[in-house]
């Protein structure tokens, strides 16, 4: 029969298996009795601090993205920002980090089991960042040196790329201030509440926030004596996948991390393909990236942007100002929309305004005067002012019918078309360098075009993600293609910009064309597009497309008034 | 350790999926728990049933100190004595709950053997003194230390202690044929 050794471990096979109703049954006997409980119960206060800030139209889009974002480590373009940190006690602990020698992360998933993803190394200085997935895929960037190697456990393969050297970016220089990126979209609609533990006797401070408007939540755990953070999760459900995910990374910090990628366990014998772009092509993106880094120095621009109707018509959208002056920056986007049906009631309109005051204008004719001489605050849809120290956002926001304002340390959002000119004027290619395991660009110079005379061109193949959990075959972003044309003999000016962007998550699937149809010079002899115009068509049921006229109105020697970088700063004031 | 901490920390903010997550977590063990007590499977729902019932509702007020599993453990077993005080009951078990049981049986000649096994292991345990059968389940089910058993059974170690080996003991004789008092 049984030996006394075996006892305990016959003993510990007793369990007892219950079935699914059950289970079921049992919870949902505890819910309803809690329920019942709470509903009689006299109100308490609250556990939470909480602190409703403002709503913001991107917050599902960021919970989602961070779910993503923490276990990828994918560059999402919305969100990318310098520096910005929630709070001073978050800030002091990302820049503790920093301080470590190396950060060491390990990203999981939750859903439909624990379900490891991978882990990722950093070290400041050297700036050095390293990342290996459960699949063996693993990446190794050494950016002093401008050099990734990716290697591909599959075909046992070192591919060897360029990279940027993050130092020369303007944002996002690290995980960092991708993952602040994130936080600070989402404080802003968010119930904060902060508590100190301990946790296997390590004092901490749990930082939650509950996203309001979309659900979700974000939970940060930080080492209180070192001050840095031990571990980041986020959890939400996703609609289109409707499932709830809970996305994990746990921080640690070693005194030395990997040299090579074949101290991460890369196999000596792995074939090595080395994919850096020579000759033309890397003195293309040398180029571009150069101009795009150059910027026109300090200006104004004005950009009076339209939709077109299918007969041609332009019909006013808005109109943006763009400043710049050293590093002071400010963008603002104003309502120009009459009678459209979109336009906010109650806000200002811009373009109203001019009419008011120059009966005789027409849209979109505004000279970059007449637009200074018509501004005002009541009339911004978007406004973002860095006045050397902080940013100051300011959004209409729709269905309260006033303007909110908040205030962010550093420089904040100054991205994209619309509020830098260089992204008006040019590509931003470092963006191939922030790519994760699911993004490896694929670059290369487009054959000579005789439609395009004198321009070079530059395909960019950005492969889908798949969704790592549940329906694999599914993806989440899907495949991307980008054509780009550049003009050597004017400051390659990007000319002309065909994307597309196959069926994914986010977004659906669309395709892009967007044509410089015509480029001036400033008075300092740098070129600039003037007039622009752009077509988008969406695979989408609800929304078809899009055309989209611009017209750009640059001044290389402007002349500031006093104190415009003053987030307090009143147009036109008497 | 910490993901308890975490789902916890949820809880109190209002996520009741947090709390789904430690009932899915927990409840097998303490289903387990409960019914190597009580002997009694139904009896043993409706156990853990009042305990995440009153655990859901000491939220607001809960701290955890230890470990999430053990706290869980301790309130099925007193609430178990408790149950079992007043009804003054000997625990029984039903025919029907050997097949509730699970075996890591290979072969259905395997799963008879080990089924039948483990339906006298519980008889066998049915037939424990009370103390001796909690020191031995809560110490082998629920990875509860020794200190722990003694707290929660108001004795000291030693005593806790010398329960567990007793009732093991006379497992063995029970099981081997022999019967011992």
């Amino acid at each position: 029969m049984r030996t006394a050794d075996n006892m305990e471990k016959l003993i510990k096979k007793l369990r007892y298996k219950t079935s699914v109703e059950t289970h079921d049954r049992v919870l949902g006997n505890v819910f309803q009795a809690l329920d019942e409980f709470e509903a009689h119960k006299p109100s308490a206060t609250a556990p939470n601090i909480g602190r409703t800030i403002m709503k913001s139209s991107i917050t599902k889009l960021a919970i989602a993205a961070a779910v993503i974002i923490i276990v990828v480590l994918i560059s999402i373009h919305q969100f990318a920002g310098s520096i910005d940190l929630a709070a001073p006690t978050f800030a002091q602990t990302i820049e503790a980090m920093k301080k470590m020698p190396w950060m060491h992360i390990t990203m999981e998933f939750d859903v439909p089991q624990p379900n490891k993803i991978g882990s990722f190394w950093k070290c400041f200085d050297p700036p050095i960042e390293a990342s290996q997935d459960v699949d063996g895929k693993t990446k190794y960037c050494d950016y002093n040196k401008e050099i990734m190697y990716v290697y591909n456990p599959e075909v046992n393969a070192i591919t060897i790329g360029q990279t940027i050297n993050k130092e020369n970016l303007g944002w996002a220089k690290s995980p960092f201030d991708m993952i602040s990126a994130i936080i600070d979209p989402m404080r802003y609609d968010s119930k904060i509440s902060r508590e100190e533990a301990k946790i296997d006797g390590v004092d901490v401070e749990i930082m939650h926030m509950h996203i309001i408007s979309g659900g979700g939540d974000v939970t940060l755990i930080r080492d209180i004596k070192r001050n840095l953070l031990i571990s980041m999760e986020t959890e939400d459900t996703l609609p289109q996948m409707n499932k709830r995910i809970t996305a994990k990374a746990i921080f640690d910090y070693p005194q030395q991390g990997p040299r090579n990628i074949y101290d991460l366990g890369v196999p000596k014998n792995a074939k090595i393909i080395d994919q850096r772009p020579r000759g033309d092509l890397k003195n293309l993106i040398a180029n571009v990236q150069h101009q795009f880094n150059k910027g026109y120095g300090d200006h104004i621009a004005a950009v009076l942007e339209s939709g077109v109707g299918k007969n041609g018509t332009l019909k006013p959208y808005f109109i943006r100002m763009m400043r710049k002056y050293g590093q002071l920056q400010r963008a603002d986007t104003y309502f120009a929309a009459i009678n459209s049906g979109t336009e906010p009631k109650s806000a200002v309109n811009l373009y109203e305004k001019a009419k008011n005051k120059w009966p005789d204008i027409t849209w979109p004719n505004l000279t970059l005067e007449q637009v200074k001489k018509v501004e005002s605050n009541e009339a911004i849809e978007q406004q973002q002012i860095f006045n050397g120290k902080d940013t100051t956002i300011r959004y209409y926001k729709a269905g309260e019918e006033k303007i909110t304002s908040n205030r962010h340390p550093g420089k904040v959002g100054f991205y994209g078309e619309g509020r830098t000119m260089n992204w008006t004027s040019w590509v931003d290619l470092s963006v191939l360098s922030r790519g994760s395991r699911y993004r490896e660009p694929k670059l290369k110079l487009l054959s000579p075009d005789p439609k395009r005379e004198g321009l070079v061109g530059l395909e960019i193949y950005e492969p889908g993600i798949k969704n790592p959990i549940g329906n694999k075959g599914e993806k989440i972003i899907g495949a991307t293609t980008d054509r780009y044309w550049f003009d050597p003999s004017r400051d390659y000016l990007l000319l002309e910009h065909e994307q597309e962007m196959e069926k994914g998550r986010f977004p659906s699937e669309t395709k892009s064309r967007t044509v410089t149809l015509e480029v001036k010079q400033t008075s300092t002899g740098q070129w600039y597009p003037s007039h622009i115009r752009q077509e988008r068509r969406f695979n989408n049921e609800h929304y078809l497309g899009q055309t989209t006229d611009k017209r750009i109105i640059l001044d290389t020697e402007p002349v500031f008034e006093k104190n415009i970088f003053d987030p307090n700063y009143i147009f036109n004031a008497k | 350790m910490l993901e308890d901490r975490l789902l916890l920390w949820r809880f109190k903010c209002g996520s009741r999926d947090a709390f789904r997550v430690i009932y899915e977590k927990y409840a097998a063990d303490s289903l387990t728990l409960a019914a190597n007590l009580l002997g009694d499977s139904s009896t043993a729902e409706d156990v853990v049933q009042d305990v995440f019932i009153s655990f859901a509702k000491s939220m607001d007020k809960f701290h955890l100190r230890g470990s999430l599993k053990g706290y869980l453990a301790t309130c099925v077993a007193n609430r178990a004595r408790d149950y079992l005080r007043k009804k003054k009951r000997r625990p029984t078990v039903s025919v029907n709950e050997a097949e509730q049981m699970t075996s890591d049986a290979k072969s259905p000649v395997q799963l008879v053997i080990r089924t039948e096994e483990l339906q006298k292991l519980k008889h066998a345990i049915a037939q424990l003194p009370y103390e001796q059968r909690e020191a031995v389940v809560l110490h082998l089910h629920s990875d509860l230390r020794f200190r722990q058993i003694a707290k929660l059974q108001r004795v000291c170690v030693k005593t806790a202690l010398s329960r567990y080996r007793y009732g093991l003991d006379k497992l063995r004789s029970m099981l081997n044929g022999e019967a011992k008092r």
